[in-house]
Parts: structure tokens; sequence; C-alpha cells
């Protein structure tokens, strides 16, 4: 597994701390009701890139925002997914629970306490990520 | 992108619109969804993320400004998103670059959102936005507040209404043995703000001193929630304190709960009546709080208490004070004062000594001081009405006006208690 995209065009160590799982689940929340490609691609992709040197916010930038859910952690992320609906519903009112397979990248646990987004998690595609590589387990309709 | 007819929305200058301090976000997922600010004359912003385009690499936002009154209230869950954009004349859709930049800004009507990006009834404030600090700003808008000045007499009895009202709260909590000082902080602008610090230390040689779990104690907490208590609550719970028995509401309850945590989580044994001491201490407290609405109206329009988050400056309002507002809890304060201590008024007229330091000479009303009846230290601020036809202008009562003359009338008087409400003067030469 190979993470060039994710080293090239940075000085700064992303993947530091990141962890191999293929046993947790995750969620992240779709435009629409089914998965497209865009729903994976991240800011730095989408040549969204912050004017700093600041490898936190640099890294954040080249990583898919996704959230651990088990059952401590479902009201949160639904209370966020639900309040972003609330104030714009064309964010989407679906969520995607998947697991990842071997090769699909490496997660870091990124929790943002000022924002009680406890279960964030930074995901870094591998370099040949594509939608085999992980295992879609439901998608739900939460508004 | 859906379009949103862009080309045809009249330009706006961006320096309306642009957040350039106090830029704090309220709900973030992908990108800043809901984020608040100010503009660079300091009018409050509003902001919500719309759509992004990677085409052209352009992020729609939508920018509102928003009065006093309306961040007050959806900051504190009283309106909606969707509320405030129905009713604001000055929503506005930004264009950024992917780097966060303002390219332009459109004037923008509410009913030409489309409807797939409408907030819902539901959009209120997320409500992790919340914090208390034991630091207080006290922000005076409207008239001359705007050119950033103030009347020497209004601030000096605002802000020793304020530092009284939250010393005295804390001097209050019986058994904690605490020594409040409410610190003045320099003056700041925008438009015109009082500062304060309040220092809690417990007292040099109090037995208590050096309670390791006072820190627990929310002890801002409880403030704050008391100060949003009296401006928020007080005025609908006023039959509550009209009488020695009645069930308290769920927002006096709440704070009553409030005050039981402050004792469990400092290990302090609480008092048995805490029941009683709320309620009772609530009452002490509207007195100093009325000050603050007294001095309202004719120099600048409203009073927002801000709470103010440690290291990052956040303000949080907590409670907003306009004329409506003041009129309301002034009124609320002399019904429970009727109920429960009777309005007596005099059948005939009788001789008074007061000094009148508001007249309208037009409408021939206005207010005056008058000394207590059992405690002549203490005065009463009486409404007074001066009866007749002929002009004012020249007579006593202008002398006592323009020459800070105590002067005396013939008038009858409505009093609650030893206080006298107001004065019904007979026309003397």
């Amino acid at each position: 597994m190979t993470f060039e995209k994710i080293n090239t065009d940075t000085s700064c160590n992303c993947l530091k701390g990141a962890i191999i799982d293929t046993e947790n689940s995750y969620v992240r929340k779709l435009r629409k009701e089914t998965l497209e490609e865009k729903d994976f691609l991240t800011h730095w992709e989408r040549d969204i890139k912050p004017d700093t040197d600041d490898c936190e916010i640099i890294c954040s930038h080249k990583a898919v925002s996704i959230n651990q859910f088990n059952p401590e952690t479902e009201a949160q992320i639904l209370e966020k997914y639900k309040t972003t609906f609330k104030i714009n519903p064309k964010k989407g009112a679906y969520y995607l629970k998947f697991q990842f397979l071997q090769d699909a990248g490496k997660v870091k646990h990124t929790p943002d306490f000022n924002t009680n987004d406890e279960s964030h998690y930074d995901f870094y595609k591998s370099d040949d990520f594509n939608f085999e590589k992980i295992q879609i387990l439901d998608t739900v309709k939460f508004a | 992108m859906t379009d949103f007819h862009l080309n045809t929305k009249p330009l706006i200058k961006n320096d309306l619109i642009e957040i350039v301090s106090n830029y704090k976000v309220l709900h973030f997922d992908d990108f800043p969804i809901l984020y608040i600010g100010t503009n660079k004359f300091g009018n409050k912003i509003i902001g919500s993320h719309l759509e992004e385009d990677d085409n052209s690499k352009t992020i729609l936002t939508l920018h509102t400004i928003l009065s006093n009154k309306e961040y007050h209230d959806f900051m504190n869950n009283k309106i909606s998103y969707l509320e405030i954009l129905k009713n604001s004349s000055s929503i506005s859709i930004v264009e950024k670059d992917y780097k966060f930049k303002i390219k332009k800004a459109y004037d923008f009507d509410f009913n030409f959102i489309p409807a797939d990006y409408l907030p819902t009834p539901e959009s209120f404030c997320p409500i992790s936005v919340k914090a208390h600090s034991l630091e207080f700003s006290i922000s005076l808008k409207g008239k001359l507040a705007d050119l950033n000045k103030a009347i020497a007499d209004e601030v000096s009895k605002i802000q020793n209404g304020f530092a009284e009202f939250l010393e005295d709260r804390i001097k209050s909590l019986k058994g904690f043995d605490f020594a409040p000082k409410a610190l003045l902080q320099p003056y700041a602008v925008g438009s015109f703000k009082i500062n304060f610090e309040l220092d809690i230390k417990q007292k040099a040689n109090s037995k208590k001193a050096g309670n390791l779990f006072l820190e627990q104690a929310p002890i801002s907490q409880y403030i704050a929630e008391y100060i949003k208590y009296i401006a928020e609550d007080f005025t609908e719970d006023k039959e509550i304190f009209e009488s020695d028995n009645a069930e308290f509401s769920e927002s006096l309850k709440s704070l009553e709960n409030r005050l039981n945590e402050l004792y469990e989580k400092a290990l302090i044994k609480k008092p048995n009546d805490i029941h009683k001491i709320i309620k009772d201490d609530i009452l002490k407290s509207t007195a100093k709080f009325e000050t603050l609405t007294e001095q309202v109206g004719e120099n600048f329009e409203s009073i927002s208490i801000l709470n103010i988050e440690k290291g990052n400056e956040i303000e949080t309002p907590i409670a907003f004070i306009d004329t409506n507002f003041s009129k309301n809890f002034q009124s609320s304060i002399e019904q429970i004062e009727i109920a429960k201590k009777g309005l007596v008024e005099d059948d005939s007229f009788k001789y008074y000594k007061i000094y009148i330091y508001h007249l309208n000479t037009d409408t021939r009303t206005g207010n005056a001081f008058i000394r207590n009846l059992d405690n002549e230290e203490e005065m009463s601020k009486p409404k007074i009405k001066i009866n007749g036809e002929d002009g004012l202008d020249h007579t006593k009562y202008t002398e006592s006006l323009y020459l800070n003359k105590w002067i005396e009338v013939k008038a009858k008087a409505k009093r609650i208690g030893d206080k006298v409400k107001s004065l019904e003067i007979e026309f003397e030469e």
C-alpha cells in the first residue's frame, strides 16, 4: 500500500500515528442517496488548499473526514449530521456505514472537542483506493 | 451547482458583509456550515454554507446582518436561523474562492432562496456554543453609544448597579465565605462597552479557606444562568414572587438545581431553606437590575450583557435589555411589591419635598426624587404629573429641574410600603 498522493507537495508527515483498521465501522455523510466518487474526494483533491504551513490543517485537508461508529458515538454523530441538515438540507440526508478492507488506507483519530465531534477520524486513502476497498454495511436515511 | 441567478442580483460592497473579527464557527461538517462574527462596522453577521462548485472553484454562502436583538435571541435559542432569514432585509449571497476569500457579494431576497437550501424550522443555534466565565461585558447600543460615547452619570449607574449585582450574588452564597470583587476593565468601543471581571476569593480569615473542591463548583455557570433567568423568565414568573407558596416554574427549578449543584460539588453543607433563599435572593437582585433598565432609552437604545470566554474573547450574549423589556421589568417589580405590601393612596393633597430630575413640559410628566417615609437616607423616584394647563416655564418646577433645587409641592401620593411610586401634583404659581 503506497501513499504517494498524500506525501507529495507537502513536507508534513500526515501518516504519523495513522493505522490500518479493518475491524471498526465508520460512517460518512453522502450528498445523495447513492454513493458517488465525489463523496470520498478530499478537500486537497478538490483544490481546496489552505494558505498555511500548519501541518494539522494541511493534513486534515488531505484526508477524508469520517466518524467511528458504535453505540457510544452514534447519538453524537447523528446530532452533527442532523444539525447540518437543519441549517442546509441540500447537504444531504443519508450516511454510509462501512468497514475498510485491506489496502484501503489508514485512519487517524482526530477528535474535535470544541465542536462535540469526538469520534472524528481522518482517513488517508491509499494511492489505489476505490470503492471495492470498502465493505458497505448500510446506507441510512437520517432526516 | 444550482443557478441562483446571481447575474440578475444587485452587487453589494464586500465591506458590508465580510466578517473581519469575532469569527466563531457554530457548526462544522467538512465546511464551516454555520458561523458568526462582525464586519468592520461592528455589525453582527451570521453566515451559512450553501454550496461549492469544483469547476468554477467557488463556494457560495449566505451572509445576513443581524440586529442586536436577533443576535441575542438566536444565540439563546429563542429564534431559528430560518426565522432570521424570513424577517431579514439584509440577506446576501457571497461568492468565495477555494481559499475562502470573498470574490463578490449579491443582495438577495429570502423568497428567491431555493426550497431545498432553506434551513428547517428547527434550525436553532447548535447547543455546543454555550460557555461561561466570570468575565462580563455590558454593551450599550444606539444613539450616543453608536458614536462610542456615553453619559458619565448613566455609565456610573450601570457599572455600579451591575458590579453590586454580581458581588451580591456571590456574597449570598451562604457557607462559601467568599469576598467577591467586581473589577472594572478599560472601556472598549463597539458601540460602548463596560467590561467586568468577577474576582472570587475566600475571605483571608475563613475557616473554609483552602477548599480544594471549590474549583469544581460551577459558579460561573450559576451566575450566567441567574442573569439569564432575570432577563428572560422573571417577568413571566412574577406571580410566583407575589405569593409565598407558589410552585416554581421549570426555569426557576433549573436555577435552584444549579444552586444545589454548587453546594454539592464544593462539598459545602447546603442551607436547609435553599428553596426560599433563591427566591428571596432573586427579589433582592431585581433592584440592582432595575438600575440598568432605568438608564435605557434616552441616550442609548439597548444594553447587551455578554459573557466573555476566557482566552479567545468569544462573546456569548446572556441578556438583552431594550425599552420594552425595561418597561415590562419595572412594571413586574411594581406588581410584586403591590401584591406583597399593598398600594396606599392619599385621600387629599398634602405637602411633599421633592427634587425634579426629569420633566417633559409638554406632557407635564416626569420623575423626581423624594425621601422615603421611614428612612430619610433612602429615596424613591416617583413618576410625577403636574395638573393644570398653565405653562411650566419659569415656575418652581422647572427651577427644581434646572437648578437642582429641592422644592415643596402639593400632591397626592401613591405608595407601596414606604416607597412613593407616583405623585399627582397640584399646579401652584
